[in-house]
Parts: structure tokens; sequence; C-alpha cells
């Protein structure tokens, strides 16, 4: 009997230690990479910031173009066919807020990041590590969490906020203007509608949660990447094995948030 | 005048099981320490055991007057700045332009202004003879071996270390290029006062400039404080 429970629950239990050992291993990477960033630092610096600037240009700045494309189709996609399936006011603020303001923005922004952003910083470091780079640097007295992990972490993070916003305000407002331009003028008014509904609460929840969504995508990509050994197959795995991992995260992450907002 | 590095009973560790012994030995400014022997990778072991990059096995250990075993990692890392290290595997990072990869580490610990770094690269560049049309702003970390190794060596002595190893980082580039290129580097060390520790696959290329010698087979370890030393040593080891 025992043997048979060891059985049925060995794999499972496995499964749930390897997950749990990851996750650990993962948050005591990300804090001492932050760690040595902030202790490092100097506030009024600005040679301080330049690879964190260069990382947000990467990943924020640079990825306009296909954010606002993303952006107006969605806004087709979701707002505009939202608006015209409900027809009662309260229900279709609900939806807009909660369902594409809270959910499909971020989601959508976190997604485009982590495969273009998120790929990019695994490749990035793997091949830097693959080919001695980065031990290089270490011998010349480079802390490499100071000067390549938390600029990547923090810009991802700063950029996941800013994309965010920028493309939620752009879904809703284009699905509106739509909706107003080709069903009725009247649904502009939901331009003002959703600003007044707009809770404080739901803005910390949206905060809070696109900084986590930030952290796990340049956490796991800056992981996964310093994990490149010896061999230049490593890098595909490892890349895989990143967007996998931040997908699921980034799951995860949504689910428990809403959890605490139900 | 004051040692740059003094060994105490230093044993590094090896991965496969050796049978030589522990050595003493101190390096003043103007020493160049050639580290020689048949195995390469015995060699590499005992050079990054001296320069604080691998831990030992035993001994004591002051590079620039730090204790340079069980350091914390910020002090390893400040005394990097103080030892540097090149070997073979030593690369410069391909994001950066060859200025920005020659700049990197010096403006990292903010050694001097961006100007003065830059006035005194340029020195360095001229004295390793660096010479291409572009400007190094433009150049990407893939130039020519040649430059990428003048680079490298140029990175690391802007640093202005007091002790300076030089592995097989010439093994890029033809014979006849690295004895120019390690005689005007050895020119530049002894200008800066710089203590130099040398170890290459080429024993004759160490004897050439080394002022003292340690011999290293996985059976035996030899310090030959001068040259004259080990010329008149009575068994005078194998080197191949």
């Amino acid at each position: 009997m025992t043997q048979v429970l060891n059985t049925l629950l060995g794999a499972p239990g496995a499964f749930v230690l390897k997950r749990l050992q990851y996750i650990l291993n993962l948050t005591t990477f990300t804090m001492l990479a932050l760690l040595d960033w902030f202790r490092s630092i100097r506030f009024f610096n600005r040679q301080s910031y330049r690879p964190l600037v260069i990382q947000i240009i990467f990943s924020g700045i640079d990825a306009m173009p296909t954010i606002i494309f993303l952006a107006l189709v969605t806004g087709f996609i979701f707002t505009f066919r939202m608006i015209a399936l409900f027809e009662s006011v309260s229900d279709t603020m609900s939806i807009l807020i909660y369902v594409i303001g809270m959910e499909v923005g971020p989601m959508i922004s976190a997604i485009t990041l982590t495969s273009r952003t998120g790929s990019a910083i695994t490749v990035d470091l793997g091949n830097m590590k693959l080919h001695k780079e980065i031990q290089s640097m270490e011998y010349l007295g480079v802390d490499i969490n100071r000067f390549l992990v938390a600029p990547r972490i923090i810009g991802v993070t700063f950029s996941q906020l800013a994309v965010s916003i920028f493309f939620t305000a752009i879904t809703l407002t284009s699905g509106v203007i739509m909706s107003g331009l080709f069903i009725s003028p009247v649904h502009f008014n939901f331009l003002f509608d959703i600003a007044d509904n707009l809770q404080p609460m739901v803005l910390l929840i949206f905060t809070v949660k696109n900084i986590l969504f930030g952290l796990s995508i340049g956490a796991i990509s800056c992981f996964h990447g310093l994990k490149v050994e010896a061999s230049p197959t490593e890098v595909p795995q490892q890349t895989q094995k990143s967007i996998v991992n931040i997908v699921i995260m980034l799951f995860v992450i949504d689910g428990i948030i809403a959890l605490i907002m139900l | 005048m004051k040692s740059v590095l003094i060994a105490s009973q230093l044993l590094p560790e090896f991965d496969s099981p050796v049978s030589a012994g522990a050595i003493d030995l101190a390096m003043d400014s103007d020493t160049v320490l050639g580290v020689i022997g048949p195995d390469m990778s015995i060699k590499s072991a005992w050079i990054k055991c001296l320069t604080g990059i691998e831990a030992s096995a035993q001994g004591e250990l002051m590079i620039n007057e730090h204790d340079a075993i069980g350091m914390s990692r910020k002090d390893w890392q400040q005394l990097r700045t103080e030892c540097v290290y090149m070997d073979d595997e030593t690369a410069l990072v391909s994001v950066f332009n060859v200025q920005e990869n020659i700049l990197l580490p010096a403006s990292y610990h903010k050694l001097n202004t961006r100007q003065a770094l830059l006035q005194k690269m340029e020195t360095l560049l001229q004295q390793l003879g660096f010479k291409h049309p572009r400007h190094l702003s433009e150049l990407p970390a893939y130039v020519d071996d040649l430059e990428i190794v003048q680079a490298i060596i140029a990175r690391a002595l802007l640093l202005q270390p007091a002790l300076v190893s030089i592995g097989n980082i010439f093994n890029l580039i033809g014979r006849h290029q690295a004895s120019e290129l390690l005689a005007k580097t050895m020119a530049w060390s002894n200008t800066e006062k710089i203590a130099t520790i040398l170890g290459f696959h080429n024993n004759s290329l160490t004897l050439k400039y080394a002022t003292a010698l340690l011999y290293v087979s996985d059976s035996q370890s030899c310090y030959y404080k001068t040259r004259e030393e080990y010329e008149k040593s009575r068994v005078k080891p194998a080197l191949s």
C-alpha cells in the first residue's frame, strides 16, 4: 500500500518540489541582482542609469510601432465587438474596465514583451556566457548583477508598465471611437464613463500586476540566459524554457490577482 | 621596494590529483614571473591561483597588500582592478564597439574622467601598435584577431593594475605578431612598473622576458628567484 502511494505521489511530489525549487532560485537570483544594483546606484549620477536607459529604449520605445498596431487591432476585435454586443452601459463599463483594462491589455503587452524582449535577453546573455564575455568582465571586476542583470530586470519592468498603460489606453479609446463612428455617436460618451469608473484600487491593482509581470519577464529571461554553460545548443533550449516559464508565470500571477480581486 | 605578490605555502586546487608541492614566492613591481612547464592545464591552474582568480587548496596569498584568500565578493571585484588576468578565453563584449570595450572596466570602476581615459587609451593603443583607418567608436567588437588582442590588452592595462597576468592570449595571432605585441606590452609594463606573470604554451616566449621563474608540472614545482638561479640549477627540469 505504502509503495503504491509512494509511486502515485512520487512523480507529482517531485514535480511540485522541482517547481518550488525553481521559484526559490529565481526569487533569490532576482533579489540579489536588485540588491546589488540598489547598493551601488548613485541616484544623481547619469552614468549609473545608462544600461537601464538602454534597456528601456529597447524594450519600450523600440516596441512602440508593434504595440500601436496590436492595440488598434485589439481595440477592434475586443473593445468594438464588446460594445456592440452589450446594451447595458454598466455591463459595458465593467467589461471594458475589468476584461480589457485589467486582463487583455496587461496580458497582451506582457506576451508581446516576452516574445520580443524576453527572448532577446536570454539569447543575448546566453551567447555572452557561451563566448566567455561575461567571465572576461567578471575577471575585470565588473559586477554582472549590477551591470547586466539588474538593469534588464528593472528596464523590462518599467517598459511593461509603460507599454501596458499605452496599449490599454489605445485599445479602449480606439474601440470606443470605432463604435462611436460605426454604431452610434452616443458611444463616444463611454470615453468619459471609463474615466469616471476608474477607481484608485483598480489603478493600484493594474500597476502591481504590471510590475509583477515585468519583474517575471526580466528575471526569468536573465536567469535562463545565464544558465547557458558550454554548448551553443543550450541557447535555443534555454530560450524556449524561458519563454514557456514566463508565460506560465504570467498566468499564475494573473490567476492569483484575479482571486484576490474576487 | 614593496612586494606586489607574496605567496606562502601556496598550492592550487587541481582537477586531477598531482604530487607537486606548495611554493613560497614574492614578486616586486619590476618582477616578470615566467610560469613554465610541460602541461598547460597545470600552468593555468597555478596562474589562476597566483592571481586570486581561483581558490587555493592551501597556503596564503597577498596581492598588493590584500589578503587574497577568502575575501568577500566585493573585495575580490576591487582586487580585479589591481591584478588583471588575461588568457585564451578572454573576450571582448560583442554588443559594444572597440572603444566602449576598452573603456568599460575603467569607467565602470570610475578610475578617471572619460576624457582622461580616452586620452590614456589613445596613448596605450599607439604603444601597442593599434592602427585602423576607422575611428574606434565605429569599430565593432569583431575586428581582426590582432586588433582584438590589442584591445583586450589595452582594456586591462587601462585599469592601471599593480600586477598583470598574461596567459595564452596570443593563440589567436601568428608567432611573429605575438612576439612583437608581447614586446610592446612588456615595454609598457616596465615603464608603468607593473609586475607581470607570463605563462604560454610556448615556454621560449616566456623565458625571453622572465626575470624569475616558476617551473610547474604534475609532479614538481620549483621557484627560481632569478634567471641565473634557473640556469644554474643542477637538474634543469624538462619543459616538454
